[in-house]
């Protein structure tokens, strides 16, 4: 600690010739404190990028980098060939338009749920919470039984009320539908918290001065909540959005991307392609091509929902 | 400013400890002062029984080569996926591989075609080569060279439960020669499908993957067809022609009759919901827990031709080792006599050495005598190609695809296009 300068008055002219060094120090402080982050981002973030970036021109075989040649957009115009590729885009557009709404308004339902002051509380906080801190390849293999056409939890629940049976993961039509729920499921607990903490900075007075108004609870959601948390609720969005096109461990752990590709993801895609079948260089041309498409949607999420929140 | 300088020290020493961590100190290899040689060797996390065998071999052999040779094994979870493989390649290209591997044998030809392996030719008496089964040299094999050798032999046989079988007045074939053809097998599994029990699992409860070629492919080969024509240069034809295409409809049939179902539990067979099942003959020790159960053993159904799956995990030498005749002395250690008759005792998976068949008398009477005629009558192995993890990915997709009734044909054509592509690559 540095000494103050009032308790000891006497070392002033020292600390002139200090400050004068102040600058220079801080600098090299300050890098010395932001080098190692800088230095591991740098390693491990932005040179993978850029050597991605790289390999996309390249012929790059996984077993053999020491072969790889400059191919141009050979890689590139592949992709616009592909269809496999093409449905990879369509399954990751569909699971986030649905996931983002979809699991913000499940969160904030939860929220509004348990922020009730109501005796054991508690418990449904945690219980719903539970998911988010379990591991996502044991929850999708805990719900890959569950979604067993004929043992599973699922369809012995569905069949009490008469509906089903269906086959969940076994059929090209409800396999993304069936991982989508369970995604939401598992999700959800994480932005209601962050939603709950939104709401609990709503300060009390104004849902009362709303009550003297005369306000019902549904004008009071509409009018007060939401507003409050507007902020939150951009950042939940935008959030899951980016989280929603990472999808991978699910269709990794539940169908390999099937059946028949229904469950495939550009995510998935890349890794398949990569390190199943060992072709570095188009598997990078997908990767840097998901990198676009995401920061695209990213920018323009980020203006429309600034510009109408002003 | 003690504390200051503390605190900095303390970064340095995290920044140190990260660096450590990244360096690789699995490729241990080396030679020590007193001259013994030390390598490393990987092996893939089988059953523990497995696992256990590979341990004590290499002790063992760390024994016999005292102050020669001593090998590090490290054990990698291999995971459903493909864990062990992932970990290979990243390890090829990171220049840390171990000196010694095992690696699943269809995956010999893409290793040796891209340098990974050195071949073990020179090492290898021509006796000792004839004594293996030919489907082991087969696999091992890659333009004309000796890359891996293993201890075990596998197949996949027809499992059937007497008890279930005896009911519905059904007498499985005892002899390779009476082995149930197609039609056979379809009436059969229909007559022993009931509302309570399936007449079959082919244990789609693996999923898409390794499993669907291996047990899958026979169908092709059964058919008269094959995956790719002789020098493995060319899908085209072979992946999407007649006998391809006849045989996934084949099994696409099975399941449009419902005699085997998509969704079956992994042990649907040893617990009675499957009257017959086609699996692999690792499943033999696990059979034991299951006290209700009496099962017997048949041959794999064919068309024309008789076949049955084969491969299983084999040891090579990494061209990275600086020592590849120390390592090539650990492969011929692990696949001698001793440990070919050992490992089968343990797994219950086949010997890989004819020789070794004396040794297991269970192997001369039913039902592990379908085993043994299986593995040295039809045993077939998958192609030896560069390619493979392609083809195989994209054959087991069609596969599944034919059990979920879509056009088999168009799935052929579609892995057939994906394999030629990739062929391309290679035959340049």
């Amino acid at each position: 600690m540095e000494p103050s300068p009032i308790l000891r008055p006497n070392r002033n002219e020292k600390k002139v010739t200090a400050y004068s060094n102040k600058g220079v120090r801080q600098f090299w402080l300050g890098m010395g404190f932001a080098g190692p982050a800088v230095v591991l981002l740098f390693v491990f973030l932005i040179m993978p990028a850029l050597l991605a970036l790289y390999y996309s021109f390249t012929n790059y075989y996984l077993l053999t980098p020491q072969l790889s040649e400059f191919v141009g957009f050979e890689n590139y115009q592949r992709l616009a060939g592909d269809t496999l590729f093409l449905k990879s885009l369509k399954n990751t557009a569909i699971f986030t338009a649905i996931v983002v709404p979809l699991q913000t308004l499940t969160a904030l339902a939860l929220a509004l749920l348990v922020n009730q002051k109501l005796k054991g509380i508690k418990f449904f906080r945690v219980a719903f919470f539970a998911p988010v801190v379990t591991s996502m390849v044991i929850v999708s293999i805990l719900w890959t039984f569950i979604y067993n056409p004929d043992t599973g939890l699922a369809n012995s629940i569905l069949s009490i009320v008469g509906i089903g049976p269906y086959q969940y993961l076994m059929d090209k039509d409800q396999a993304l539908y069936s991982i989508i729920f369970m995604s939401v499921w598992q999700g959800a607990g994480y932005q209601m918290m962050i939603f709950l903490a939104g709401l609990q900075d709503i300060p009390d007075h104004q849902y009362e001065a709303a009550s003297i108004d005369g306000a019902n609870s549904w004008q009071k959601l509409i009018h007060i909540t939401i507003p409050g948390i507007r902020n939150i609720l951009v950042f939940i969005a935008l959030v899951t959005m980016i989280a929603a096109t990472k999808l991978f461990i699910q269709p990794f752990v539940m169908t390999q991307g099937g059946p028949l590709d229904s469950t495939k993801t550009l995510v998935y895609m890349v890794y398949e392609t990569g390190f199943k079948f060992r072709d570095v260089g188009y598997s990078s041309a997908l990767a840097v091509l998901f990198f676009m498409i995401v920061l695209v949607i990213s920018v323009v999420q980020r203006k429309w929902l600034r510009d109408t929140s002003q | 400013m003690k504390n200051k300088s503390m605190f900095a020290a303390f970064c340095l020493l995290l920044v140190f400890a990260l660096i450590a961590g990244c360096s690789n100190d699995d490729t241990g290899s080396g030679r020590t002062k007193d001259g013994e040689v030390q390598l490393v060797m990987w092996a893939h996390q089988g059953q523990p029984k497995e696992v256990d065998f590979y341990k004590k071999r290499i002790d063992d052999f760390n024994t016999a080569y005292k102050g020669k040779i001593h090998v590090k094994l490290k054990i990698i979870p291999s995971g459903a996926g493909h864990a062990y493989e992932d970990k290979i390649n990243a390890a090829a290209t990171s220049n840390g591989l171990p000196d010694v591997l095992d690696m699943d044998g269809p995956f010999v030809g893409n290793y040796a075609a891209t340098g990974l392996l050195a071949p073990i030719d020179s090492y290898i008496p021509d006796k000792d080569k004839k004594d293996f089964a030919d489907s082991i040299i087969q696999q091992g094999t890659y333009d004309k060279k000796l890359y891996a050798l293993g201890a075990m032999e596998s197949s996949v046989v027809l499992f059937y439960n007497k008890k279930l079988l005896k009911e519905a007045g059904i007498q499985a074939p005892e002899k390779i020669d009476d082995a149930w053809d197609w039609n056979e097998f379809l009436e059969v599994s229909k007559k022993l499908t009931t509302e309570k029990t399936k007449g079959l699992t082919m244990h789609m409860d693996l999923g898409v993957g390794e499993w669907f070629t291996y047990m899958g492919s026979v169908f092709v080969w059964s058919n008269g067809g094959d995956l790719l024509n002789e020098d493995r240069t060319k899908a085209d034809g072979y992946l999407n022609g007649k006998e391809s295409v006849e045989a996934l409809e084949y099994v696409q049939k099975l399941f449009k009759e419902k005699v085997v179902s998509m969704s079956n539990g992994p042990t649907d067979f040893e617990e009675g919901r499957a009257a017959m099942m086609l699996g692999g003959v690792w499943l033999i020790p696990g059979f034991e827990e299951y006290k209700d159960l009496d099962w017997g053993i048949t041959y794999f159904p064919y068309a024309k031709e008789k076949a049955s799956p084969s491969g299983s995990w084999a040891f090579g030498v990494s061209s990275q080792s600086k020592f590849p005749k120390e390592a090539a002395e650990v492969v011929k250690w692990m696949s001698n006599k001793d440990s070919v008759v050992e490992i089968s005792k343990i797994t219950g998976m086949p010997p890989a050495r004819a020789s070794a068949f004396d040794e297991l008398k269970e192997y001369d009477e039913m039902p592990k005598k379908a085993i043994k005629d299986q593995v040295l009558e039809s045993a077939t192995a998958r192609p030896s190609t560069p390619a493979y993890p392609v083809l195989t990915a994209k054959f087991a997709e069609a596969f599944q695809a034919a059990a979920l009734g879509q056009d088999v044909k168009k799935a052929l054509d579609k892995a057939t296009e994906d394999t030629e592509r990739e062929l391309e690559r290679f035959n340049k």
